[in-house]
């Protein structure tokens, strides 16, 4: 890739990119280096295979998904990383209510406000669009502690935006 | 696909609302072009220390003082690190050689910035002991 070609293409990805790993790691210094680093090694690859728009999207996502949760875990390196959130998933079924009306920034806020590891899970399945599966292998733990943790991070979102 | 996943993977793209501080597209081409240049080095640095350790040792060790000799103690610890070089997996991307270079490179080897008063036995012993260590990282990243 030329200079030229590198600024196009980090200007169009960078800030789906940078915002990927600000909503894992909530700290903009470390957000900012995880995204070079993404792009450092998308434009490094040894696998020169062209992608397509949607493959290079997912790639960089992965990428960088697997990287702001390799930082976490660094940062958590001493914690119960996840393990210590698992319920039963039956504990926490919680009645739908109506997003009528609803802001974008007031899903975002009360998301914002859940705690970890609720917050990390909700990011991953519902902005990233990540499984269960994938989730699991990028943090090592088992598909139905993540599904208790999606539930019971969900019931505490309807929660506050119910409010 | 209940209510609320509906609702917010439809405006996903509304949801990406923090933007880098600014002079992040200077800071990341800057990075990005020091990320090129290490990913050059390597192998230069390496078989050019190795290459250095290899004159000086030509010039200065001498047969009998062979295994305390800190020239001799440089040149098995080079030897070594162009082993873990030469283990790289062909596919391994930059990152695996700028973790090894990181752990092994010396900006001014040890064995020339020890203090002329400590006799050749003390050096070898604190040399040995410093590049085991280096050694043992760099094993544990290459078995990685």
């Amino acid at each position: 890739m030329t200079r030229q070609e590198i600024t196009a293409f980090y200007q169009q990805h960078h800030r789906r990119v940078y915002n990927t790993a600000w909503r894992i790691l909530r700290n903009s210094d470390d957000a900012e280096e995880v995204m070079q680093d993404t792009f450092i090694k998308y434009i490094g690859r040894k696998d020169g295979t062209p992608l397509t728009e949607e493959q290079t999207a997912a790639w960089l996502s992965r990428t960088c998904i697997r990287a702001s949760i390799d930082r976490l875990r660094e940062r958590k390196r001493r914690a119960d990383f996840l393990e210590l959130y698992a319920v039963d998933e039956s504990e926490v079924e919680q009645p739908e209510v109506p997003l009528e009306g609803w802001e974008v920034s007031t899903v975002l806020k009360a998301l914002e406000q859940l705690e970890e590891p609720y917050r990390l899970v909700l990011n991953l399945v519902l902005l990233e669009g990540l499984d269960y599966e994938e989730i699991s292998a990028f943090t090592g733990k088992k598909e139905t502690t993540l599904r208790s943790i999606y539930s019971r991070g969900r019931a505490q979102l309807i929660k506050r935006l119910g409010k | 696909m209940k209510e609320l996943e509906q609702y917010i993977r439809s405006h996903a793209g509304e949801f990406d609302v923090m933007e880098p501080a600014p002079g992040h597209e200077d800071r990341f081409l800057s990075r990005l072009e020091e990320a090129q240049k290490a990913a050059r080095r390597p192998w230069r640095v390496v078989w050019s220390a190795a290459a250095v350790a290899a004159a000086i040792s030509a010039l200065f060790i001498v047969e009998g003082h062979r295994r305390n000799s800190p020239e001799a103690i440089y040149m098995a610890y080079m030897d070594q690190v162009s082993r873990l070089y030469a283990d790289c997996p062909v596919d391994a991307g930059e990152d695996w050689d700028q973790s090894l270079a990181a752990l092994t490179e010396e900006t001014s080897p040890l064995f020339l910035q020890l203090p002329e008063e400590l006799s050749q036995r003390q050096k070898a012993h604190i040399l040995k002991e410093h590049y085991a260590s280096l050694l043992e990282g760099a094993k544990q990243l290459v078995n990685q």
